[in-house]
């Protein structure tokens, strides 16, 4: 694959699973010994099945905060590998991990490094760089 | 994507300062290689990073300061470039830091153990050094937990 077509695969990533919450086409677009490294995901729980706890994820992320929109700062490519720095701007009007809705605005810039082979996404890490989501719920 | 040879020269180029910087300022303390590597204006991007001990402020002189209060936390520390994407100004590095945590670090009291945290890097280059970094660790939380 070529990075462009690379890159395609991760767009339909942010586009139609992150922001659309389409959890089912991760069966689609990811290989099978798929693994997730995020902040909210406990290392052991995705050993077992990385994708069943990234679905997961999602959903509840879209439970906790429906409104939430990710923009695309920069996307970058190189070989089987992409990254991408964006903003994830949401309202807080559900529960999430263990918080009651708080109506909060939040802002997050965070990152995403992934891993491909064939076109399907083998790697996805994640991590924010501001104010940590939790931390913004709690101050 | 680079598309000609002086594009991909560069990103090349670039690569092999973010694998110095790792190497030569943050697993061996050379600092003075931060003047070097880093260009006069260097800004560092880190919005408001709550419950952080570390000072966040641009320029080359806070950047070694910061160094200096990791290696307080991490007296053996050694950062790992695991991998990187060159594309543009732009480096994308995956990478680990590894360290006996002695000390507070981003708001983690020192737990004595040995930890492995991973992150993610992004440096933008210009005039062949860095410019402008922003990063962040994605296990922290659990690695650093008490």
């Amino acid at each position: 694959m070529t990075v462009e077509q690379n890159k395609a695969v991760i767009r339909r990533l942010f586009d139609e699973v992150m922001q659309g919450g389409k959890v089912e086409v991760l069966d689609e677009i990811c290989a099978p010994d798929f693994m997730i490294e995020s902040p909210v995901i406990p290392s052991a729980v995705a050993k077992q099945d990385s994708l069943g706890a990234y679905k997961k994820g999602v959903a509840s992320f879209h439970e906790a905060f429906p409104d939430l929109q990710y923009t695309i700062k920069h996307i970058v490519g190189d070989g089987e590998k992409v990254g991408v720095d964006y903003v994830l701007n949401a309202t807080h009007t559900g529960t999430f991990a263990g918080f009651a809705p708080t109506g909060r605005k939040i802002e997050s810039p965070q990152l995403c490094y992934t891993e491909l082979t064939n076109g399907k996404i083998k790697l996805l890490r994640f991590c924010s760089y501001g104010t940590p989501l939790l931390a913004q719920l709690q101050a | 994507m680079p598309t000609t040879d002086a594009e991909r020269a560069q990103a090349e180029a670039n690569k092999n300062t973010i694998r110095r910087l790792f190497d030569e300022v943050l697993t061996h303390d050379q600092l003075d290689m931060i003047d070097v590597l880093y260009h006069e204006d260097y800004e560092f991007d880190a919005p408001a990073l709550a419950g952080s001990g570390a000072a966040t402020s641009s320029g080359r002189e806070a950047f070694k300061q910061r160094v200096v209060a990791f290696r307080q936390a991490f007296p053996d520390m050694k950062y790992i470039v695991q991998d990187f994407i060159g594309e543009g100004d732009l480096v994308v590095t995956k990478m680990l830091m590894t360290g006996t945590h002695k000390g507070p670090f981003a708001g983690f009291a020192p737990t004595g153990r040995f930890s492995e945290i991973t992150g993610i890097h992004v440096a933008q280059f210009l005039d062949g050094k860095i410019r402008k970094t922003w990063a962040g660790f994605t296990n922290i939380a659990e690695a650093l937990k008490p």
